[in-house]
């Protein structure tokens, strides 16, 4: 079953994906820290507000992925982007640490600890890859 | 005082030993050629932007190091004054004599390849490549020339090296001199720029691996230090990414996800020296030849 992104179902079907990668475990062993990832809003597809999923990432696990506005999220490090970039992250086109570095995703938060903990950032970029994911503007 | 046994064994002292090996003149470097290219390249590669994005480059590397010439010298005051040991003041002699040969490179070659006085620098001179590579690098060197207080100047010291070697010299200099030195080769254009990329490149590759092992030893002295040095990065790095996202044309003659994924590589190894927590320790590619 296939999941629009940034809903309820996704974020779990992302969590699970999370929770059952060794690599992700193995890879992101030290980071500690809960993520949002935010995406604009985008009324052409659907999305009249923006949304967050806000991961709760603990020591190469997630205990918890949540749909929220994004004003009420805690995690320490948000990243925001519209809604082609988030595509192209997730479906493999775009490297998310490329998007970050060239200011195509923004970065709240420690920008010098996401960059020495990037292995753990593209190890849960490679999660989100394997949610059977539908984008509203595909067929 | 003499030079210890010790200091003589100490791998500043093979830098320093290294550096003296590997002499060059930047007025040895063959010119001939690249006078005919650049020609060819202004007259050819005009809808590219390739002149411009040459220009762009050279420009920062030269504003660059005329701002690393100007501030290394309180390192070597610093160094003597905190009892740091005169290894690393002699290592710090060559670097700044090489520091000063490559801004000499790019002075001649702007005046003999791209026929400018140099003034053309200031128009590629943005806001962050001017705060990293200039003004925060001069505010950082002030504070270590004037610091008094021994316990403050070694503090200091950690900071700017963080700053000179850590941010300047590895994740912009080093990087922009691969990334370049990369795009000229890969289109077999102007060797003799080439050929002062490569050089330069060792040189820095011998500073950088100073200013890490000097982190190491003060981090693991004093770890209080390394919250510092975590939040000189933090300072940076967005001026640091903005300066290689300024090479990020519709037709880019630097791959410029290689060289920000370069930058990233540095960052960590640095971080790693310094005991960071989550930074790849790799210190042996700064070191190179």
């Amino acid at each position: 079953m296939s999941h629009r992104p940034f809903t309820a179902t996704w974020a779990d079907a992302f969590r699970d994906a999370i929770e059952s990668s060794v690599h992700y475990r193995e890879t992101a062993a030290k980071w500690t820290w809960p993520v949002a990832l935010v995406l604009d809003a985008a009324p052409e597809m659907g999305y009249d507000e923006p949304v967050a999923v806000e991961l709760a990432l603990d020591c190469g696990r997630c205990h918890g992925a949540e749909i929220r506005h994004p004003d009420t999220v805690s995690a320490p490090f948000v990243l925001r982007a519209p809604y082609a970039i988030w595509k192209q992250v997730v479906r493999g086109e775009l490297d998310a640490l490329a998007a970050v570095t060239r200011g195509r995703i923004g970065v709240r938060g420690s920008l010098a600890t996401l960059m020495i903990h990037a292995k753990s950032a593209q190890a849960l970029v490679a999660c989100a890859r394997t949610v059977p994911t539908h984008f509203p503007d595909e067929a | 005082m003499p030079i210890t046994a010790a200091q003589t064994d100490s791998p500043y002292y093979a830098l320093w030993s290294k550096a003296k090996q590997l002499h060059w003149d930047p007025a040895d470097v063959d010119l001939t050629a690249d006078r005919a290219q650049w020609a060819m390249i202004k007259r050819d590669f005009a809808a590219e932007r390739f002149p411009e994005q040459i220009l762009r480059l050279c420009s920062l590397f030269y504003e660059g190091e005329e701002s690393v010439t100007r501030t290394l010298a309180p390192f070597c005051s610093a160094v003597s004054r905190a009892g740091l040991g005169l290894d690393k003041e002699l290592f710090l002699t060559t670097q700044l004599y090489e520091e000063a040969k490559h801004f000499e490179f790019f002075a001649r070659y702007f005046a003999e390849v791209f026929e400018e006085d140099g003034t053309i620098t200031a128009s590629f001179m943005t806001d962050a490549p001017r705060a990293v590579l200039v003004a925060d690098l001069e505010e950082v060197t002030e504070r270590l020339r004037r610091e008094e207080d021994p316990v403050r100047l070694k503090a200091t010291f950690a900071e700017a090296v963080t700053h000179y070697m850590g941010v300047v010299e590895a994740m912009l200099a080093r990087t922009g001199y691969v990334g370049a030195h990369d795009a000229l080769a890969a289109r077999g254009w102007l060797p003799g720029l080439q050929e002062g990329f490569r050089l330069i490149k060792r040189d820095e590759g011998r500073h950088v691996a100073f200013g890490m092992r000097c982190i190491a030893e003060l981090t693991a002295e004093h770890p209080e230090y390394r919250a510092q040095v975590a939040a000189t990065f933090e300072r940076h790095l967005p001026n640091v990414l903005a300066t290689v996202a300024e090479f990020d044309y519709p037709v880019p003659l630097v791959d410029i996800d290689k060289l920000s994924a370069y930058a990233l590589a540095q960052y960590q190894r640095f971080a790693a020296a310094a005991g960071l927590e989550g930074g790849t320790a790799d210190e042996g590619t700064f070191d190179d030849e």
